[in-house]
Formats: C-alpha cells, sequence, structure tokens
C-alpha cells in the first residue's frame, strides 16, 4: 500500500477521534458543572423551604400564643376578678371565723389574677415587642423565682441596643424553650442567664446546674425542643451551640451578629 | 473468516452475554438495545454466509442497516423526553423505512449487488442528529449520578462515535476504491470503529443494569 494512503488513513481517523474525544470531554465537564449547579440550586432551595416552614410555625405558634394570652386576659382573669369582688362582698357579711377563710381564698384568687396576668404578657408577641427582650427575660426570671421552683440568676454585660423585634422575639421563645427544658428534665437548683451585648455580636448564655444529657442523643431527632433552639438560632442568622454531659448540667449559647441582615 | 472477523463476532458475542444476563433488570430503551445485539449477530452471519454462497452480501447490508437504525431509533424514541422529538424520530423513521425500500429497489439496487452508502449516510446523519440532541437533554436536565456511570452516557457516545466515523468510512473507502486495488488499511479503521462501538454498548448495559436511579430510567 502506497505510504501517502497509509498517512491519509491514520491522519484522517486520528483527527477524528482527537474531535470526538474533545467533545466528550468537553461535555462531561460541561455535565459536571450542571450537576454542581443544580446541587447548589438545589440546597438553596431546600434550605429555604426550611426557613419558610420554620417560619410558618413560629407564626402559627405566635398566633396561639397570642391567642391564649387573649383568653387568659379577656376571659379567665375577668372570671377570677368577678369572684375575688364576690369574696370580698361575703366577706363583709359574715362571722369572723369563716370571714379570715373567705379572705384568704380571695388572696389566692388575687395571686392567680397576677400570675396569669404576667403568664399572658409573656406569652403575647406585641407585650414583648413593646417591652423589649431585657424587660420580658426579666419579668420572667422574676416570675419564676416567686415560684422557688428554681434559683434563676441573670447578668447582663455591655449597653443593650435593639435586635429588632422578630430577632428579639424569636430569641425570648428560645429563652422560654431552655427555661421550659431545664424546668422540666434537668432538675437543676441554679440557672445563670447571661446577655452580652458586644458592638458586633449579641450572645444569650444559659446555664444550669441540672442532671445534664448527652448530646449526642438529640442528634438524630429532629423535632426535639433543643433541635428548635438550634433551627430558630439559625432562622434569625445567629447559632446556636449546645453543651451539656451527664451530670453536668447545660450551656445553651445562641451568639448573633447585630449587624448582619436577616431576611426572617 | 479473518482474525478482524473473529474479534468482531467475538465481541458481539460478550456483548450479548451481557445483554441476556442484564436483560430483566434494564430500562426499555437498553432492552431494546440489548436485542439489537442478537439482530446485529445474526445478520452478520447471514451476511457471511451470502458472501460464501452468492458472492455478494449487499442484500444483507441494505437490510442491517435499516433494522439497526429501526432499532437505535427506537433506543431514542424512549431516551427523549419531548413529545414532539419522540414524534419527531417516529416521522423520520418511517420516512428512512421508506426510503431503504426504494434506494434497494430504484436508487442504489440490490439485484446489481450495490453498496448502500446512500441508506448508510441517511441513517448516520440522523443518529448523529439524534446523538446530539441527546446530549443537549442530558445538559438541559442533568441527573445526580456521575456521568460515566450512566448508561444513556456510554450509548449516546457510541452512537456519535460510530455515526461520525461511519462518514470518514465511507469517504475513505471511496478514495481507496478509486487509487488503490486491495489496500485494506481502511477496513483496519472500519473494524476499530465496530469494536468500540459494540464495547461501549456494553459498557452502556452494565451502567443501566447498574443504575438504580435515574431520570431516563
Amino acid at each position: 500500500m502506497p505510504d501517502e494512503n497509509v498517512r491519509i488513513v491514520v491522519f484522517s481517523s486520528a483527527a477524528l477521534f482527537a474531535f470526538i474525544a474533545f467533545f466528550i470531554i468537553y461535555f462531561v465537564i460541561l455535565y459536571r458543572n450542571r450537576q454542581l449547579k443544580n446541587k447548589k440550586e438545589q440546597e438553596r432551595l431546600q434550605a429555604a423551604f426550611k426557613q419558610e416552614l420554620l417560619k410558618t410555625q413560629l407564626e402559627v405558634q405566635e398566633q396561639t400564643l397570642n391567642y391564649v394570652s387573649t383568653e387568659i386576659h379577656d376571659n379567665i382573669t375577668q372570671v377570677l376578678s368577678f369572684v375575688k369582688l364576690t369574696l370580698g362582698n361575703i366577706a363583709g357579711g359574715i362571722e369572723e371565723e369563716k370571714k379570715g377563710k373567705v379572705l384568704e381564698t380571695r388572696e389566692l384568687v388575687a395571686q392567680s389574677i397576677t400570675d396569669l396576668r404576667d403568664l399572658s404578657k409573656s406569652l403575647s408577641f406585641e407585650h414583648i415587642a413593646s417591652q423589649g427582650l431585657i424587660r420580658t427575660i426579666e419579668k420572667e426570671v422574676e416570675r419564676i423565682n416567686k415560684s422557688d421552683l428554681i434559683e434563676v440568676a441573670l447578668e447582663q454585660e455591655g449597653n443593650s441596643y435593639s435586635l429588632g423585634e422578630q430577632r428579639e422575639l424569636v430569641l425570648f421563645r428560645i429563652f422560654q424553650e431552655s427555661l421550659n427544658n431545664t424546668l422540666k428534665y434537668a432538675e437543676a437548683k441554679h440557672l445563670k442567664i447571661m446577655l452580652q451585648y458586644d458592638t458586633d455580636l449579641f450572645t444569650l448564655m444559659l446555664e444550669d446546674d441540672g442532671s445534664g444529657f448527652s448530646t449526642e442523643s438529640i442528634e438524630n431527632k429532629n423535632g426535639s425542643g433543643l433541635r428548635n433552639i438550634e433551627n430558630r438560632a439559625a432562622m434569625i442568622g445567629g447559632a446556636a451551640t449546645i453543651n451539656s454531659s451527664p451530670g453536668k448540667g447545660c450551656k445553651i449559647k445562641v451568639i448573633l451578629n447585630p449587624l448582619k441582615q436577616q431576611l426572617y | 473468516m479473518n482474525i478482524q472477523e473473529i474479534i468482531s463476532f467475538l465481541l458481539l458475542f460478550i456483548v450479548l452475554v451481557i445483554g441476556v444476563v442484564c436483560y430483566s433488570k434494564l430500562t426499555t430503551p437498553f432492552r431494546l438495545l440489548a436485542l439489537s445485539i442478537p439482530a446485529t449477530l445474526i445478520l452478520d452471519l447471514i451476511s457471511k454466509v451470502s458472501s460464501h454462497l452468492y458472492k455478494t452480501n449487499a442484500w444483507v447490508l441494505h437490510l442491517e442497516c435499516l433494522v439497526l437504525y429501526v432499532f437505535y431509533s427506537s433506543v431514542y424514541y424512549h431516551l427523549f423526553q419531548r413529545r414532539t422529538t419522540k414524534k419527531v424520530v417516529l416521522v423520520l423513521t418511517l420516512a428512512v423505512v421508506v426510503f431503504a425500500v426504494i434506494n434497494a429497489l430504484f436508487l442504489q439496487p440490490v439485484v446489481k449487488k450495490t453498496f448502500p452508502s446512500y441508506l448508510y449516510l441517511v441513517t448516520n446523519t440522523m443518529l448523529v442528529i439524534y446523538s446530539l440532541l441527546l446530549f443537549k437533554q442530558m445538559l438541559l436536565y442533568p441527573v445526580s449520578i456521575r456521568i460515566t456511570s450512566q448508561g444513556v452516557f456510554w450509548f449516546n457516545t457510541s452512537m456519535l462515535f460510530f455515526s461520525t466515523t461511519m462518514f470518514l468510512n465511507l469517504g475513505l473507502i471511496n478514495y481507496y476504491a478509486k487509487l488503490t486495488k486491495g489496500d485494506d488499511a481502511i477496513y483496519y479503521f472500519w473494524y476499530g470503529s465496530y469494536y468500540i462501538l459494540y464495547i461501549l454498548t456494553g459498557v452502556a448495559l452494565l451502567c443501566n443494569y447498574k443504575e438504580k436511579e435515574s431520570k431516563y430510567a
């Protein structure tokens, strides 16, 4: 066979193979890029969906709490006030022995009314918004200390500033969730609450001396209260860390950059 | 039978075994692809017998080109997602069948033992277009599976490779027919193209067998 013909075959086939190989490699790279882009987009959508879901859950929860708050304030406390008034009237026209018991009952009703009003305020979004985070937490601490369930100490560092209504509400709900967990499960005697206001960092910390728990046990529980704390913190652009081990209490820390803008 | 033909039959046989073993777990388009292998094997054997007995295999080549085109078109029909594209594939397949009949009777008559180069050109042009369309579709709707693990990628690559090299094969064969007598360098290239087609088809079948979740499945 003439050399020229061999050259033509070799050259043509090599050129064609090279062209197809180049095309396939280019396609693979392009495809890989598309896959990565799609993956990122999917992750972004999932994160947005998760945030939207959490936001909706919080809105529903807030509506429920507001409803309960209104019911306590407008209905139960009104009824109790009427009972208190009636007891006061009865006390005026009965003998001394029974009068003491009636007045004692009246005092108990009065105390219940005060407690319910405080509870109503701690549930109400408007109240939290108008009072601000520190004042609302202070009120809550006072209420818990009165109950003698646990000794709560509140500390503040730095000059306080507003974090915005929504973020303060979420932080207050985180505080409530943590407090609730401590009261329900920790068997703690002391709870220390710290609010730190730095220029570019806000920190909320709750530390109890209770029975503690293994943090690994909550890793896979999506619906747990502690997981909710982490999710809520993430939703307002912050981060929550939960440190605990059996017998060594629990420390929950939420940090937040007050300058960082968040959609929520 | 020369060594190139033996290798070709051996590869076809291996791919046939892969197709038979994996058949039950293959998706519809890949089942069709697997079915194209025994069809190729049978037609190639008939071609050899025909060459031996009647000194021509032109009629088998006419038939083989058409049969394989119908198989590959039906694979693409199932792989394409857009209804319009599917309809176009269907219509073009019918058109090619009609053209194949006309070509076999009038343009490059079987009775005159003419090689069906027109039919090869038409079918391979179609397959190159389908292949590029499927690559485009893959880019538009990428799946999370690694591309080298996707049967559809290997099948499409084999089609693109084979159909484009076929143009070169045909072009070079004509050139050789004019300038040389009995030179067979081009046939190495011809067989090489078939070897790669068979190997990639086997890989495509194996990948589809292993795929668990795919948009194309």
